[in-house]
């Protein structure tokens, strides 16, 4: 089987994703560690974007709603609307230069954690931690530089 | 030969759109089934918890391995200056040693002319905490027992410190339990110094817990240890659950007496 980009990139998404809901780690890295998960989630849904795609997201957000939330709803939803919202705006993504396309991608995986939080307050009434919301845009800043770096690595298998 | 291919692409186009709309409703189903708790869902809950949960462990486990041996480093270079400490408790221990089985003898004496019987509660099972999930949402961990150690929902679980939590779910072989200190909880205690009750919650970071509903509004003592009240029906009566560690105007705060960071072992106990 021939090892490209995109299967790489699953390997890594699965192994991450792992760590994310297997934990025993402290509270930065465990956050660290889901903020990470969602830069490849966003990053293959814009650069590798085909309909196998949606059934990745469907997976990972239904067992991300299952192992962290034990309730169906905030991951599943977000991330299946994401990708649809991904699918049609991606002409226009590929007309901006890279350093816009860095910022839509932290951007959106801001709003898409805001998103998550809101609706398991709204559906599951767990509680909306401001604080976790702070901590997670900060960690998004710091590492989503060095993660980039390694995606464009990444990207040279293909 | 160009009309085959064309419809080739035709149908191919219709599956494909027909693919997607189906995992979009679905995903729309899967939420409204969840909020009417429906038996297919908890079905589906059961099946991701068993499956996904010894092969996310598997695969995560060199991450696990090199954070044990962060640990154990730390651990050893902490070695002088704790068995210092250690040695300091333990004549401190000792001279509680003789008290407590002076107490113990009397206790005994005074249970035999009561006619008393000593513990409250029936333990189900004991299980390991294979999986805690980070603090982002809930507070939950999951242990590797389930209904098929009559394992259901709402019952408690404690460890050798005291109470941990409530069970929340329950599949086949695994258990999710919800812990004391997530802000959706909630546990009737009361003080044991002068028995006055009151409900306490987690807080967001989940350090403390904070009380929710003080009863006659009778604060307690900095210092006062909180056990359950057994007035929820689910926590059995006198387990211990935290000690008082500051007094505001209308509210208090209390430590769990738990490590939730470092869950091993756990017992899930119902009322006798």
């Amino acid at each position: 089987m021939h090892l490209n980009s995109f299967r790489i990139f699953n390997v890594f998404l699965i192994f991450i994703f792992s760590v994310v809901v297997n934990n025993n780690l402290p509270s930065l890295l465990s956050t660290s560690f889901y903020c990470i998960f969602y830069l490849f989630i966003i990053y293959l849904g814009i650069y590798y974007h085909k309909n196998s795609l949606f059934l990745i997201y469907f997976i990972y957000g239904l067992l991300l709603d299952i192992l962290l939330l034990n309730e169906i709803g905030p991951h599943l939803l977000v991330f299946i609307c994401t990708l649809f919202f991904l699918k049609y705006i991606l002409r226009f993504l590929y007309n901006l230069s890279s350093i816009k396309v860095y910022l839509f991608i932290i951007f959106l995986q801001i709003l898409m954690i805001f998103t998550q939080m809101m609706i398991s307050y709204l559906l599951f009434d767990i509680f909306f931690n401001y604080i976790n919301l702070i901590e997670i845009i900060l960690l998004v800043l710091v590492l989503s530089y060095p993660i980039f770096l390694f995606f464009s690595k990444l990207d040279q298998f293909n | 030969m160009f009309r085959n291919k064309t419809n080739t692409h035709v149908k191919k186009k219709n599956y494909t759109s027909f693919f997607l709309s189906f995992l979009f409703i679905l995903t729309f189903i899967l939420i409204l089934f969840n909020k009417t708790d429906y038996f297919l869902i908890n079905k589906i809950k059961g099946v991701g918890l068993d499956y996904a949960t010894p092969i996310t462990r598997f695969i995560s486990s060199p991450i696990q391995i090199i954070n044990n041996i962060t640990i154990r480093v730390n651990s050893i270079k902490n070695l002088e200056s704790e068995n210092f400490k250690l040695k300091e408790e333990v004549v401190r221990l000792k001279k509680w040693q003789t008290l407590a089985i002076k107490s113990s003898r009397e206790n005994r004496v005074f249970k035999r002319l009561l006619n008393s019987t000593s513990h409250n509660i029936d333990i189900i099972k004991t299980a390991s905490v294979i999986n805690q999930s980070n603090n982002l949402y809930s507070k939950l961990v999951t242990i590797n027992a389930g209904v098929n150690f009559k394992i259901k929902n709402n019952l408690a679980v404690i460890n050798e410190k005291g109470l941990v939590g409530k069970t929340v779910f329950s599949s086949k072989n695994n258990s999710r339990v919800l812990m004391i200190n997530d802000p959706s909880s909630s546990i009737p205690v009361k003080t044991l110094s002068d028995g006055s009750f009151s409900i306490l919650k987690g807080t967001n970071q989940g350090k403390f817990l904070r009380s929710a509903f003080i009863k006659d509004s009778v604060m307690p003592k900095i210092g006062d240890l909180l056990v359950t009240s057994g007035n929820a029906k689910i926590f059995p009566r006198d387990i211990l659950v935290a000690k008082v560690i500051e007094v505001k105007e209308d509210h208090y705060f209390a430590l769990s007496y738990v490590d939730f960071n470092n869950l091993n072992y756990v017992q899930v106990v119902k009322s006798k």
